[in-house]
């Protein structure tokens, strides 16, 4: 049954990509529209990646946008470095970036993941701020990376393929890590971690595994992200995007990977959509809309709006 | 018959409370040992000790010739010593099936490239882990309620399930807490036979703490009684249940004793 559906999963996601291309091709989808698609899909991974440590293994990290910047800035630098400029070359680099970023949050998490609930909340609150003001000064260690101003000049490599592509391995690996024992074990942990000791189960390294995946995921988005932009600021890192990040794992629901797809392409597209709808002196309106959908979907849904009810 | 667990003159305070002084005991393999004692006297205290969740200040616990005094919760665990708790820690929002195969998985092993990858080890173990599951959800009879979510189940049932937890991986020794709190009359009756008939099918050694008298006098082979911290006697059931030190300590006044 689990493998029809992931080759029905397969199946659709070509689909969808066969549906985009030739959008694409006929200039049905202008290139404005094209990079909304891709930036969305860079948000679905992301918040994957929140997904797994909060939605799956409830420990509450508003630090997550701080390695979307890492892996952003590491593959930035890499490829700037290294003069990469094509694809080829890029695809090693979009994997170093998620380890860059999965082994900062290795050594982060051991300390860190000790902490619960609010505790771990500061904590990561507090390595989200360090990371911003690392990057705001940035520029007294390299010129490169600009600080304050801001990282330019970033080769635009992101395409529809190669984003699309490594999302969707990385969904269907996602997949199979929740079905597997250990997305069990994640499971337990969120819903009793002393009862899940008491099985055998090693708490902090299972807590581990699901920060530095998470991780991980984020850093392949911020590597996918950077060469999307060309241009990176300090600004696109901070609290505000890690609660964003947190606003699509609550809405799309806890521990949902659909729910997560969903509420991605939700934000993304109410964000950017009603750019088009809205007069200019209302466009900051827009972040109005998400934190009012976020107060509704609590009172009227609280375990997100693709989930199914359960006992609490 | 050899000595699965020893418990070596441990002492564990908490600031200025002795919650457990200098306790011995031992359980031989196979057997069931209960502890009782008034509340407060320490019990799930002993319990906590014996788990790792709690580091003892003083003594030491010997499982299987194997110091155990200073290790983490998991790794007691992975030895075989298996518990469930007073106030029921089920993962609630996680069926029937699930609470079980989470047991059953910890000890059927495969690694995480396994995982991401679905190989064929994978999948090996993942049915072989179903078989064991649904093994156990029979024997426990909660096979019906295989999809319910644990948290939504009576509380009988609840107590089952956690119990079925503890055992399905076989181990070796299995702490019960207060099973029977809670039951009605029926239900406890229900629960003895149960454990009887569990204790045959995997072979298992129980340490028991409970207050149903009922419970306690027609399954355990020895009793340890607990009094603030302190064991005060030992002893097979109708020693117990006729010691003057335990009728004083444990029950108090004459009144309460025909709930023997």
């Amino acid at each position: 049954m689990k493998i029809k559906a992931s080759n029905l999963l397969i199946l659709i996601a070509i689909l969808i990509y066969v549906l985009l291309k030739v959008a694409i091709a006929t200039e049905f989808i202008s290139e404005y529209l094209e990079q909304i698609i891709l930036y969305t899909i860079i948000v679905i991974v992301v918040s994957l990646g929140l997904n797994l440590i909060y939605g799956y293994t409830g420990q509450f990290s508003l630090g997550h946008a701080a390695f979307y910047g890492i892996g952003a800035y590491s593959s930035a630098i890499i490829c700037k470095i290294l003069n990469i400029e094509d694809i080829y070359h890029f695809v090693p680099i979009i994997i170093i970036s998620g380890v860059v970023s999965g082994f900062v949050g290795y050594l982060i998490g051991i300390p860190v993941l000790r902490l619960k609930d609010d505790f771990l909340a500061i904590a990561t609150l507090g390595f989200g701020v360090l990371i911003r003001v690392f990057l705001d000064n940035s520029d007294r260690i390299s010129d490169l990376l600009g600080g304050s101003r801001g990282f330019v000049g970033i080769p635009k490599i992101t395409n529809l393929e190669i984003t699309f592509f490594t999302v969707l391995i990385l969904i269907l690996l996602t997949i199979n890590l929740i079905n597997s024992r250990y997305g069990l074990f994640l499971k337990t942990i969120k819903s009793d971690e002393l009862a899940t000791s008491s099985l055998g189960i090693d708490v902090a390294k299972m807590k581990l595994l699901a920060f530095v995946s998470g991780c991980f995921l984020a850093g392949v988005g911020g590597s996918l992200y950077a060469h999307l932009y060309t241009f990176l600021h300090p600004s696109n890192f901070d609290i505000l995007k890690s609660i964003d990040f947190l606003v699509i794992v609550i809405i799309g629901g806890m521990g949902s990977i659909s729910g997560t797809v969903i509420a991605s392409i939700l934000w993304v597209g109410l964000i950017e959509g009603l750019r088009n709808f809205l007069p200019t002196e209302w466009m900051d309106f827009r972040w109005v809309i998400i934190p009012v959908l976020l107060i509704i979907t609590m009172m009227l849904k609280p375990e997100g709006l693709f989930v199914k009810r359960s006992v609490r | 018959m050899s000595i699965i667990l020893d418990v070596q003159n441990i002492s564990k305070n908490f600031g200025g409370l002795k919650a457990v002084s200098n306790l011995s005991f031992s359980v031989e393999k196979g057997e069931i040992l209960a502890i009782i004692g008034p509340n407060g006297a320490g019990k799930t205290t002993v319990f906590n000790l014996i788990t790792g969740f709690y580091t003892v200040d003083t003594g030491k616990i010997i499982f299987n010739d194997k110091d155990i005094t200073k290790m983490h919760p998991h790794k007691i665990a992975k030895l075989g010593i298996r518990r469930t708790f007073q106030n029921l820690r089920l993962f609630k929002n996680l069926t029937v099936y699930d609470n079980i195969i989470a047991a059953v998985y910890s000890e059927y092993n495969y690694n995480i490239f396994s995982a991401l990858f679905n190989t064929s080890k994978k999948k090996e173990i993942n049915k072989k882990s179903e078989q064991k599951t649904l093994e156990i959800l029979e024997f426990f009879n909660l096979l019906s309620k295989r999809d319910n979510l644990a948290g939504a189940l009576p509380y009988g049932e609840q107590r089952r399930l956690e119990l079925a937890r503890a055992i399905a991986t076989e181990p070796k020794l299995v702490l019960i807490d207060e099973p029977a709190a809670g039951m009605n009359p029926s239900e406890v009756l229900d629960f003895i036979n149960l454990l009887n008939a569990a204790r045959k099918q995997f072979n298992l050694t129980l340490l028991l703490i409970e207050h149903q008298m009922k419970l306690v006098m027609s399954i355990s082979q020895r009793i340890v009684v607990m009094d603030f911290g302190e064991k005060i006697m030992e002893g097979i059931p109708e020693e117990v249940k006729n010691d003057k030190r335990v009728i004083e300590a444990y029950l108090g006044s004459e009144l309460n004793l025909e709930v023997f």
